[in-house]
């Protein structure tokens, strides 16, 4: 017979209720909690508390000569977060009518209101507009300001976060970025001659070995590496000089000194078998779960030369891992075909197969750690924003 | 060099509206055997103009106690009955059971109107890990009823019994259970009212009703309408009504209730399809699937491939029975017991 976790909330679930600072798990905050089986943090084990946030997301449509606005959404909410026998429980709430709100926050409503607004972001045209000059065609930008507060009832912290999302399309083929106000202008000017180029015609040939660049290496890893570390599966053999963290510490998308629970972040090194250890979430709606902050993907000893003929890719449109098959698939939407010294645009192309075979192909890598404009990552449900950066990294031939 | 006809959501509304919504939702969620129980408060509003489309919370207060809610303990109960119904050979990987109530009002061309609807979904995803096959299910419409945990029932114990069995490669005749069908005419009715259909087919699809489910997203009255026949489709342009699934998204022509025509058929099958395995999904050779089968006279179950190009999906229709169950496909889409006849070469066991 199954054992069902939900018939013990059943026989649980009439007697509980939550008091501002009651925990139930009994942890400390900044006293991160670990199993005894792997010293992964077990999402039972996070402090009861309450999560307030306040986010403004806008669309625009952006050109060079002009800019419209063609969505906007303004969101306050409010959710206290408890256990019933080690089993997450969520009360959310739209707006900021809290109850019993003094025993959480020091602050007054519109105190706490102000305090939230105040880091909101918008878009700054004066960056962007110069930027687009030369490139007559047309950007989708998205911009998604949040910021949040968590109490214990005994700590509070408020923590904010911008992204931006940028995309273009051209032939039927769409591009994004993500990326935050103060990279936006780096990003922008790193990226725009790729996101405006258009893809090329020519098709991949299986045969040759592909180099990540741009730090486009993060995306691999983060399927090979990042989202079954989450699932705490099994880690395949990596090269030794090869380490793969997960750093909430790192600037840009995915920067969480703090997780959504009031935990302190801990960077965690995935190539030795670590969990990621940030519990993230999307929306006061969403539980927090163990989530990847920013992948950083770093090398030590010797740069291995390159081989003449080679695959480079740049932009990674998209991508997943799947937990039946342990099977990866990555959708790459900007890729060149260098021989020598001459090159040429692939077509978008796919780049799968199983976890185990493609780690076993990593052959070496080659440069210093690049920022690759994020990635926007959906799991249970939840879009989250993951930042990330790379060395290249060399992996011997297997396009399909 | 604006064009805001590409990145919009295709919609019928041509003058500012101001939408409404009040939310009570609980959503219990298992997860790799992990649980948490959802339950939210929301109100939220939008309005909506041929320029932007802006939304926004409402601040409310909880209504509830600290204590967990009536509706969340019925919910709880009905994800017990959900999972316990699965094999332990089985991997339940997700399930996700949604159960909510909203108060809906709009000023929509100059008129008011307000309603309220509830609803009961679940969504499930098992695992056989030696077979390497998943099977995820959406059930449910404004509840959830014995004919929903009869097909989560039935799916469950034919994935777990999932094997290898010789067939001949030849013409097939091919039952689909309810849930299949619902999600073959769900992901064609997109490509008809793209207006890439093109007769002859004995098939007809049209917009229907729902018992309980009877306002579209500005709250209008659902009425029939055709959707596909043998002289050829409706286009987007010509839906009469809009989804809008939360007041944080735009809405947008769809139709609703899609229902199939009874076709009367005395064909006999070789395989049952109870379930996707794979998702429909389009190649360069049309519409692909593998398909979880039973074959009624060896009770042996296997996966079937299939691939074909749309419009022989739609020819290929040759008996569907007149009773239908809703599933929450796009905006609602009926199944029925439906026989397709496929010729050799396009599917493969």
């Amino acid at each position: 017979m199954r054992a069902s976790v939900v018939r013990a909330l059943l026989r649980k679930a009439p007697d509980s209720s939550l008091e501002p600072g009651m925990t139930q798990s009994g942890s400390q905050m900044d006293e991160p909690l670990r199993n005894a089986a792997g010293g992964a943090r077990m999402s039972s084990l996070f402090p009861d508390h309450l999560f307030v946030s306040m986010l403004r997301e806008e669309g625009w449509l952006v050109d060079s000569e002009r800019s419209v606005r063609t969505s906007s959404h303004l969101e306050t909410g409010h959710a206290v977060t408890t256990h019933i026998d080690g089993q997450v429980v969520v009360r959310a709430v739209s707006g900021l009518e809290i109850r019993d709100h003094s025993s959480w926050i020091d602050l007054s409503r519109a105190d706490l209101e102000s305090r939230l607004t105040e880091p909101l972001q918008t878009l700054d045209f004066d960056i962007i507009r110069p930027l687009l000059q030369s490139h007559r065609q047309q950007f989708r930008i998205r911009i998604r300001s949040d910021s949040r507060l968590v109490s214990t009832g005994n700590m509070a912290r408020f923590k904010d976060a911008t992204t931006i999302t940028v995309a273009m399309g051209r032939d039927g083929q769409e591009t994004s970025i993500v990326t935050t106000p103060s990279a936006l202008r780096e990003d922008l000017l790193r990226t725009m001659p790729l996101l405006s180029r258009g893809a090329g015609t020519a098709t991949a040939p299986a045969s040759l070995p592909i180099l990540w660049t741009n730090g486009s290496a993060a995306v691999l890893m983060h399927e090979l590496i990042g989202h079954p570390a989450e699932e705490n599966r099994a880690l395949p053999r990596l090269p030794e000089w090869l380490e793969v963290r997960d750093d909430p510490f790192a600037p840009g998308p995915g920067h969480a000194p703090y997780d959504d629970t009031g935990l302190r972040g801990r960077m965690s090194v995935l190539s030795d078998g670590g969990r990621p250890q940030s519990l993230r979430r999307e929306s006061f709606r969403d539980p927090p779960i163990l989530r990847m902050t920013h992948l950083a993907v770093t090398r030590n000893g010797a740069s291995l030369p390159l081989p003449e003929s080679r695959i480079e890719v740049s932009l990674v449109e998209g991508g997943g891992w799947d937990s039946l098959t342990d099977e990866i698939s990555l959708r790459v939407s900007s890729a060149e075909i260098v021989n020598g010294s001459s090159r040429k645009m692939l077509a978008p192309f796919s780049f799968k197969g199983p976890r185990v075979e493609i780690v076993s192909r990593i052959i070496g890598a080659n440069a210093t750690s690049v920022r690759y404009p994020g990635v926007i990552c959906s799991r249970q449900g939840q879009r989250l924003a993951v930042g990330s950066s790379s060395v290249d990294l060399l992996v011997s031939s297997g396009v399909q | 060099m604006i064009d805001q006809s590409l990145p919009q959501a295709r919609s019928s509304i041509a003058s500012v509206q101001t939408y409404r919504k009040r939310g009570t939702t609980t959503r219990v969620e298992l997860h790799n055997g992990r649980a948490s129980i959802v339950e939210i408060e929301e109100i939220g509003e939008s309005y909506d103009s041929i320029e932007e489309f802006r939304s926004r919370t409402v601040s409310t207060q909880s209504r509830s106690e600290a204590n967990i809610s009536e509706r969340t303990m019925a919910a709880l109960a009905s994800a017990n009955q959900f999972e316990a119904s699965v094999p332990g050979s089985l991997v339940l990987e997700r399930l996700v059971l949604l159960s909510g109530r909203a108060d809906h009002s709009i000023v929509h061309e100059g008129r008011a109107n307000e309603w309220t609807d509830s609803f009961e979904r679940l969504h499930i995803s098992l695992m056989h890990l030696d077979a390497r096959e998943r099977v995820e299910v959406e059930v449910g419409g404004n509840s959830l009823d014995r004919t929903d945990r009869e097909t989560i029932t039935t799916i469950a114990s034919l994935l777990a019994r999932i094997g290898r069995e010789e067939v001949t490669a030849g013409e097939l005749n091919l039952s689909l259970a309810p849930v299949v069908a619902a999600a073959l005419w769900a992901t064609l009715t997109p490509w008809i009212l793209s207006g890439a259909s093109k007769g002859p087919s004995a098939l007809t699809l049209d917009q229907s009703i729902h018992p309980v489910l009877v306002r579209d997203g500005n709250g209008l009255m659902i009425a029939p309408k055709h959707l596909y026949d043998h002289d050829g489709g409706t286009l987007w342009s010509e839906l009469p009504n809009v989804f809008r699934p939360s007041y944080r998204t735009k809405p947008v022509s769809m139709p609703f209730h899609i229902r199939a025509h009874p076709i009367q058929s005395v064909v006999h099958s070789h395989y049952e399809a109870h379930a996707l395995l794979q998702r429909f999904i389009w190649t360069s050779e049309g519409l692909a699937t593998r398909l979880l089968c039973k074959n009624p006279e060896t009770d042996s179950v296997l996966a079937i491939a299939l691939s074909m190009d749309p419009q022989r999906w739609l020819n290929s229709t040759v008996g569907i029975d007149p009773e239908a169950t809703w599933f929450p496909n796009l905006a609602g889409t009926y199944g029925s017991k439906t026989v397709i006849r496929i010729a050799a070469g396009q599917w493969k066991g």
